[in-house]
């Protein structure tokens, strides 16, 4: 077993399953019973390796489609390589996509302990948090709203609330800044500061490289699958940023 | 994912096996049993908020069966009931069947319409089916409450051996909840099945004794359909154990039991061995 807040990644291979390619969604008879067989398989990670101190803080950026979010997915235990080791030292949390256990249906409240449970809490431990979530996501008076009626940034706040108070040995954040609007971003920046400077290893996925530079040190640039560069935080970001503009001016479509 | 050039991947002997060990799983599932409740307490609070009828829809489905039975299959068809009231004995099989439909209608498709939530929990993903199961159970406890009243319409009394409830009762629990295993698990990779889920649970009712009693069937026949549909033993249970005061026909009941263990064991194995490429294609 590793140290609580290490990571260990070695020879991680990720696929997924082929394309069928079919003219219309009427079947022609020869489709029914097709295997996958002699198809190609689309390989989302190829080979990865790399290991994480505990108390890092490490930025995960590449192109769109390059695996990160695959990678983060796999490092949470949500999904599962294809081949190769993964150990994750301790208690993992995850910003991921945080509005996906949301309910429309139920009021902020309800939706508080329904996230909660699948975050695997108890019912007693939403409750001891229940204030600091209602607080932290700024929603006071829309929480016995249905979430239906609540606005993106709200429902994506809650979420993030109820996700950012689980106190995990390492935090995997994908993206979820983005939908809330200044104040909330940068309320969450200064959180993911300091669970950092409170020990928890934290890995960033975002394509604003602007926010990279104060929260971390090192950056992993994943590209088309695999390990590209991997180094201080600063360097990585320089030469993606470089190969971004080689991308453009080659008039490459993307 | 954009176009990716040919890759061909790590070798063989690489590749990841699944296990898949029971004991394990029910360890998981077991920490996981406030999300359980939290899931039936979901639908609870969901289901009725903007209708007008709200728990009263509850009833509202076994009511509407009853009547199109008796009205129609009793005066209509003119089914044989032996001494029975037809209405008591249509219930009593009516109240397994809905529980059975619904768990299945409702569980089956689970995984699906959760699909958002699947492959982004860590939780044990047979969460999602077994709490349909449960809240079709609840919805059977409601129907339940109705039998008394029926009983006093029709004049009929409840035998003492109906206190072998709980045995038919755990059967049908079982077999249920098997069947939703096995099903919401393949349908997440083979979607057929979600399309032909509704037509074959109205060949079910017609394949089940419900509108009908057993004993249309020959003594070696009556087993054999015990064997083959698990529902038929344990509604037969019922009605001979509540209706007729005779204790439980065995040698149906043991034959539904036998089926349903293999399924129950069966449809959870096959769901853990699938659950692992689930958040692939959810």
């Amino acid at each position: 077993m590793s140290r609580n807040g290490a990571v260990e990644v070695a020879n991680l291979w990720k696929r997924f399953r082929p394309d069928r390619k079919r003219a219309s969604i009427f079947y022609d008879g020869r489709h029914i019973f097709r295997n996958l067989r002699g198809l190609q398989w689309r390989w989302a990670l190829q080979d990865i390796s790399f290991s994480i101190e505990p108390g890092e803080s490490v930025a995960l950026v590449g192109f769109n489609g390059s695996g990160k979010s695959t990678l983060l997915k796999i490092l949470y235990g949500v999904m599962q390589p294809t081949a190769g080791h993964v150990a994750v030292g301790g208690r993992p949390g995850a910003l991921i996509e945080v509005d996906a256990g949301i309910h429309p249906q139920l009021t902020g409240r309800e939706n508080v302990h329904l996230w909660g449970a699948m975050l695997g809490l108890r019912r007693r431990e939403v409750l001891e948090r229940f204030d600091d979530i209602v607080q932290f996501a700024n929603i006071n008076d829309a929480i016995d709203r249905q979430t239906k009626f609540y606005s993106s940034g709200m429902r994506m706040r809650l979420g993030f609330a109820v996700a950012a108070t689980l106190d995990p040995d390492i935090l995997l954040v994908d993206e979820v800044l983005a939908v809330g609007d200044e104040v909330f971003q940068r309320r969450c920046l200064e959180q993911l500061r300091q669970l950092n400077a409170n020990g928890t290893t934290i890995i960033y996925v975002t394509h604003d490289l602007a926010t990279i530079a104060p929260l971390c040190d090192r950056a992993i640039w994943i590209d088309n699958g695999a390990v590209r560069a991997d180094g201080p935080a600063a360097d990585i970001v320089s030469s993606y940023i470089a190969a971004a503009d080689e991308r453009l001016n080659a008039g490459e479509a993307f | 994912m954009e176009d990716t050039p040919l890759v061909q991947g790590p070798p063989r002997s690489a590749y990841r096996k699944v296990r898949v060990s029971l004991p394990d799983a029910l360890r998981q599932l077991t920490r996981y049993s406030p999300l359980l409740a939290a899931l039936v307490r979901r639908e609870f609070q969901s289901r009725y908020k903007q209708t007008r009828l709200g728990f009263l829809w509850a009833i509202v489905t076994p009511i509407a069966l009853l009547l199109v039975f008796t009205l129609v299959l009793n005066r209509v068809a003119d089914l044989q009931t032996g001494e029975r009231d037809y209405a008591v004995f249509a219930y009593i099989a009516l109240l397994p069947w809905t529980f059975f439909a619904s768990a299945l209608s409702r569980g089956g498709q689970s995984l699906v319409l959760e699909s958002r939530a699947v492959a982004r929990i860590r939780a044990p993903r047979e969460v999602f089916p077994l709490s349909f199961v449960a809240v079709a159970l609840i919805d059977f406890f409601v129907a339940v409450a109705l039998l008394p009243a029926l009983f006093i319409i029709s004049g009929e009394t409840p035998a003492k051996t109906a206190l072998w409830f709980p045995l038919p009762l755990l059967v049908m629990i079982a077999f249920a909840t098997g069947t939703v295993l096995l099903a919401s698990s393949v349908i997440v990779f083979f979607r057929d099945l979600q399309q032909a889920l509704p037509l074959l649970l109205q060949l079910g009712l017609f394949a089940t004794p419900v509108a009908y009693g057993i004993d249309l069937l020959s003594e070696r026949n009556q087993v054999l359909f015990a064997w083959f549909n698990p529902m038929a033993g344990i509604i037969t249970t019922l009605r001979a154990t509540v209706l007729d005061g005779q204790s439980p026909p065995w040698h149906l009941l043991g034959p539904s039991a036998a089926t349903t263990t293999v399924l129950l064991a069966g449809g959870y194995w096959v769901f853990k061995r699938l659950e692992p490429g689930m958040a692939d294609v959810a």
